[in-house]
């Protein structure tokens, strides 16, 4: 009897042992509200940055349910409006005065798929938003603005590094592509698989033909690129080196690996003769250089300005412009060391002596390059596209983007204005229009360096700022409408030499800021290194050896904008240099 | 002579068989490669073996893949097409032993990815509970053992 007991005892252990697998599993990979709620959130009103006047445009009106996900299920009218800002003195300007084309209200049917292109056309210079009123619940929605006048510049914005399923990623690379350019609304885009297991898996060939066919010289533009992943693959010394993200002007891939290419130095030899044999340039772009498992060992890249040309400060992963442990961090980062290790922030890279411009991206895993869903509940195991690596789960900011200046939207174009680091970078899928200059000259112009007369010549700091009225995404959270306007508070934060220089209080739509500054040029130089066995290293991670007295800016002094919107959206411009000529 | 053969067995049951039994185990054999396949290539991803030149692992991968796949695709559509169940047998035979071995292995490859190491968990219940000899079911509870402390892990230490 006592052994009938046990045996059925034993029995239920075992049913309990075999269910609880499951159930762990059903409660890490199910979500029934991701699963079943589509029901519509928000709008989000897309506009270009920039028109010229008369232009016939799109805008894009995406339906939103809570997870920033397309919700199909809006059925109701919407009513547009017309906002408009003048370029002198960037006060409104009475709708009355302003000259347009924009239709007056559309109805959603359940046939728009939570998606609408509308054309619209602004015969006014100035800066505008369009906005849009749900008739069924009185919610108005702000656009992106749109800076409409005679300059041909266009601010076009892109995602030029993400993962797909042929690495730890989700998706096809044309499936990539497809959401990049009808869902995510980029101009352009770069699918940048881990070389380590596009080697492993032979996939280097289909990614460069997924990546050639999905171009659209005019509409839509996609760069070759590939990521070199050192210390995490599975071929390589444990050495970190960092991460660089490769972009390459061409229709031709690289074959980079940390498993081909054992260190740095093999990598630029790689470059060198990559860009020689097929006429291309490349870029290798830093990223994460702050997160404890990867942090990036600057020196390397010391050298090689030609390929090292720009820094990705804002991404999934959350912000490397300033040091997790400096006074100025607020957007944190995953996998910030439990300690201060310093000269890993791209900042200090800057006061080492290395020329970055400011980048954002995604580094999205989950499918969606331009507009990850991963800092939303929906990174869940269900959602489309499938990963199958954790990969999606610890990324818990919205991935950034880059707004890039350009004549036209070409390869090359795009490929010029990233070199040239014409460049700003916003945390979201915002798009502001921001422009920098010293002395009238702008980000990314003469290399993005400013020659004064002496090193006490007076310099006009610029700086103009059209805030995103689209509701902003943060740290594990999703875009959530506003209760009536936007919120147009924010901090403007201009760094200096590395320190925080000046902050001033904005809280209008449309600004310009002046800052006048006629201390002594002296520029930055970084002062950490730590000896190790006799030699001196940037930090305690790094693994090249330097000259301590090397890492500084030669003399020339250098400022970059941060501005810290409302509800956890920044966005970064800059650095220009400021170089006496006595 | 070879002719005459293939006349003999021409008939249009044979070939709905055959059909049928194509049909299946290319499903089968799909699905396995691909858990095979993503399973062994993320642990080669993880390990870390930098002695070992790319191609050794790529040639692992594949054959590994092939192999387990093939097998565990024709034993599958084998058994359904006979209408046997496979766990309903007095004794193993090589067939179950070799059966068992595949669902092992997918266990062990497939416990470390996302969403769908649900296919670990299944092909370790099914060896704890259809076992059939008391190595198997050891193996069985080991497997479970591995799936739960990886998902335990995954939702106390990963998750958010």
């Amino acid at each position: 009897m006592n052994k009938m007991k046990l045996k059925k005892t034993l029995k239920v252990l075992m049913i309990i042992y075999t269910i609880a697998p499951f159930v762990v599993w059903g409660g890490v990979n199910i979500d029934l509200k991701v699963l079943f709620d589509h029901s519509p959130n928000m709008f989000w009103i897309h506009l270009p940055s920039t028109a010229q006047i008369d232009e016939i445009n799109e805008m894009v009106i995406e339906v939103w349910d809570e997870f920033e996900r397309i919700s199909t299920s809006y059925k109701g009218q919407i009513n547009f409006n017309l906002i408009s800002y003048n370029l002198t003195d960037y006060q409104t300007i009475s709708a009355s005065s302003v000259v347009s084309n924009i239709p007056t209200s559309y109805t959603f049917a359940k046939v728009n798929f939570g998606v609408e292109r509308l054309s619209f056309s602004i015969s006014t210079q100035g800066i505008h938003y369009i906005l849009a009123t749900n008739t069924l619940t009185g919610k108005t929605f702000w656009s992106n603005p749109i800076l409409v006048d005679y300059n041909p510049i266009k601010l076009i914005w892109g995602d030029v590094h993400s993962h797909s399923i042929f690495c730890d990623g989700g998706g096809l690379p044309r499936e990539l592509y497809n959401y990049a350019r009808y869902i995510a609304l980029l101009d352009f885009c770069s699918v940048t698989s881990h070389g380590e297991f596009l080697h492993l898996n032979g996939g280097f060939n289909a990614l460069e033909q997924a990546t050639n066919r999905a171009n659209d010289p005019g509409k839509f533009i996609t760069s070759q690129g590939v990521e070199w992943t050192s210390g995490t693959a599975p071929h390589v010394p444990l050495i970190g080196w960092g991460h660089f993200t490769s972009i390459f002007s061409g229709t031709k891939l690289a074959h980079l690996s940390s498993s081909i290419q054992k260190n740095p130095s093999e990598l630029w030899s790689e470059l060198d003769r990559f860009t020689s044999e097929f006429g291309c340039r490349a870029i290798a772009l830093p990223h994460h250089t702050v997160s404890e498992k990867y942090i990036q060992d600057w020196p390397v890249c010391f050298d090689y300005s030609q390929y090292v040309r720009l820094g990705e400060v804002f991404s999934v992963h959350g912000s490397s412009l300033v040091n997790p442990y400096s006074e100025w961090n607020v957007t944190g980062e995953i996998d910030q060391p439990s300690y201060q290790i310093q000269g890993s922030s791209i900042n200090e890279a800057l006061m080492m002596g290395l020329r970055l411009g400011l980048v954002a991206n995604g580094d999205s895993h989950d499918g969606f390059p331009g507009h990850s869903l991963s800092h939303t509940r929906a990174f869940i195991g269900h959602q489309y596209p499938p990963t199958y690596i954790l990969s999606r789960v610890s990324h818990l900011y919205p991935s950034g983007l880059t707004g890039a200046f350009v004549s036209d939207i070409t390869r090359d174009n795009i490929f010029d204005a990233l070199y040239d680091r014409r460049v700003l970078a916003n945390s979201d899928f915002g798009r502001p229009y921001v422009t920098f200059k010293i002395n009238d000259v702008e980000v990314g112009e003469d290399d993005s360096t400013v020659f004064v007369a002496n090193s006490t010549s007076l310099r006009e700091l610029k700086l103009f700022i059209a805030q995103d009225g689209t509701p902003p995404a943060a740290y594990l959270q999703a875009a959530q409408p506003w209760n009536g306007n936007p919120n147009w508070n924010a901090k403007v934060q201009i760094f200096k030499n590395g320190y925080l220089w000046k902050e001033e209080l904005i809280n209008a739509p449309v600004t310009q800021l002046f800052f006048y500054d006629n201390e002594t040029i002296v520029g930055a130089s970084y002062n950490n290194c730590i000896e190790k066995e006799g030699e001196f290293y940037i930090n305690e991670k790094s693994h090249t050896p330097v000259n301590p007295s090397s890492l500084n800016t030669n003399g020339v002094d250098y400022y970059f904008i941060r501005i810290l919107c409302s509800r956890g959206r920044v966005t970064a411009i800059g650095p220009l240099w400021v170089e006496s000529l006595t | 002579m070879s002719v005459k053969f293939l006349r003999e067995n021409l008939s249009w049951k044979n070939t709905r068989s055959g059909i049928l039994f194509l049909s299946l185990s290319s499903i089968f054999f799909i699905l396995a490669f691909m858990f095979i396949f993503a399973g062994s290539s993320n642990f080669l991803y993880l390990l870390r073996i930098p002695k070992i030149p790319v191609i050794v692992l790529q040639i692992l991968m594949i054959v590994m893949s092939l192999a387990l796949s093939f097998s565990l695709s024709f034993l599958l559509s084998e058994w359904i097409l006979e209408k046997k169940n496979p766990f309903k047998v007095d004794k193993l035979s090589v067939k179950h032993h070799v059966f068992f071995s595949m669902l092992m292995v997918i266990t062990i490859l497939d416990v470390s990815l996302f969403f769908v190491n649900i296919v670990a968990i299944i092909c370790a219940t099914l060896v704890f509970w259809l076992g059939k000899t008391r190595v198997w079911r050891i193996l069985g509870f080991l497997a479970i053992s591995c799936c739960l402390v990886a998902q335990l892990t995954i939702f106390l230490l990963i998750w958010r």
